[in-house]
């Protein structure tokens, strides 16, 4: 059963291993603040969030397929990114849902905050249980679209 | 057999039928937005994409679109990244099996860029097409 203090010690090993300069500790938090602040593509962030759920997951390299897309306003990002995930192997779309509103019509994204760390936590929580991982007492995202 | 002229026709009745924007008025006013200003991507794409349910007479698909130019500024302009779903199936039609990823980047650029892309993907859905339209 994997924990949430289990995946943010995972997010912030990786992303401070990718991105930190070896010397002051970088955590995840702080590349999300330089997103929200700054305006530039979160490559480091998303990457991170992948990369928590192959760790996570023990699944292989090849065995997902990704699409991330941080959505914007007419001004700036949002904060949400929209995620496709694919079982490779299989071909199938593993983050299709009916969408909530009223025209139910169906979806293959899933946007998910990500402003805080304890979004990216539950973004990847989400993703290990799409997975068929056990994560222990992490709500599902309400606002999939 | 799906010819040229029936994919143009269904663009340009899919933008007027489904994208209902008032400006642009038509698809290939959208095209050259698209071009010249970098807007209205998101509308290019989802003419092609209601063309293709039309011309295919599926109203099971699924997609997933994305104007390049926001998200991927160096990138070469006039990219679309597109991701296809058979949602009865939940098989990613667009699964690139090599790289290992779900979707398809294309350029659209012209109206035969775009009559190209429904090609393209009504061939995915095993729709008959003139024959050179079938590749990407």
């Amino acid at each position: 059963m994997i924990t949430r203090e289990q995946i943010r010690k995972t997010l912030n090993q990786i992303y401070d291993a990718e991105y930190g300069d070896g010397e002051s500790e970088l955590t995840l938090a702080d590349g999300i603040s330089f997103w929200l602040q700054n305006g530039e593509y979160p490559f480091d962030v998303i990457e991170t969030i992948v990369d928590a759920v192959y760790e996570l997951s023990g699944k292989p390299r090849n065995a997902l397929g990704w699409y991330a897309e941080p959505l914007r306003d007419e001004f700036s990002y949002t904060g949400e990114v929209a995620f496709v995930l694919v079982d490779a192997e299989s071909g199938r779309c593993l983050t299709m849902h009916r969408s909530d509103c009223p025209s139910g019509y169906t979806s293959i994204s899933v946007a998910l905050p990500v402003t805080t760390e304890e979004e990216a936590i539950d973004a990847v929580a989400y993703f290990l249980q799409l997975l068929g991982v056990p994560v222990a007492s992490s709500p599902a995202p309400t606002n999939a679209s | 057999m799906i010819t040229r002229e029936r994919i143009a026709k269904a663009l340009e009745n899919a933008f007027k039928n489904f994208c209902h924007a008032s400006e642009p008025a038509t698809f290939a006013d959208a095209l050259r937005h698209w071009t010249e200003f970098g807007c209205c991507g998101h509308l290019v794409a989802a003419a092609i994409t209601r063309a293709v349910d039309i011309l295919s007479g599926r109203i099971d698909l699924a997609w997933y679109h994305d104007d390049w130019s926001f998200n991927a500024p160096d990138e070469e302009p006039n990219l679309i990244a597109f991701i296809l779903v058979d949602a009865r199936t939940r098989e990613c039609l667009t699964l690139d099996a090599v790289r290992q990823t779900p979707h398809i980047v294309l350029h659209i650029e012209t109206m035969d860029d775009a009559i190209a892309a429904v090609g393209y993907f009504l061939s995915l859905l095993g729709v008959a097409v003139e024959d050179n339209l079938a590749r990407r």
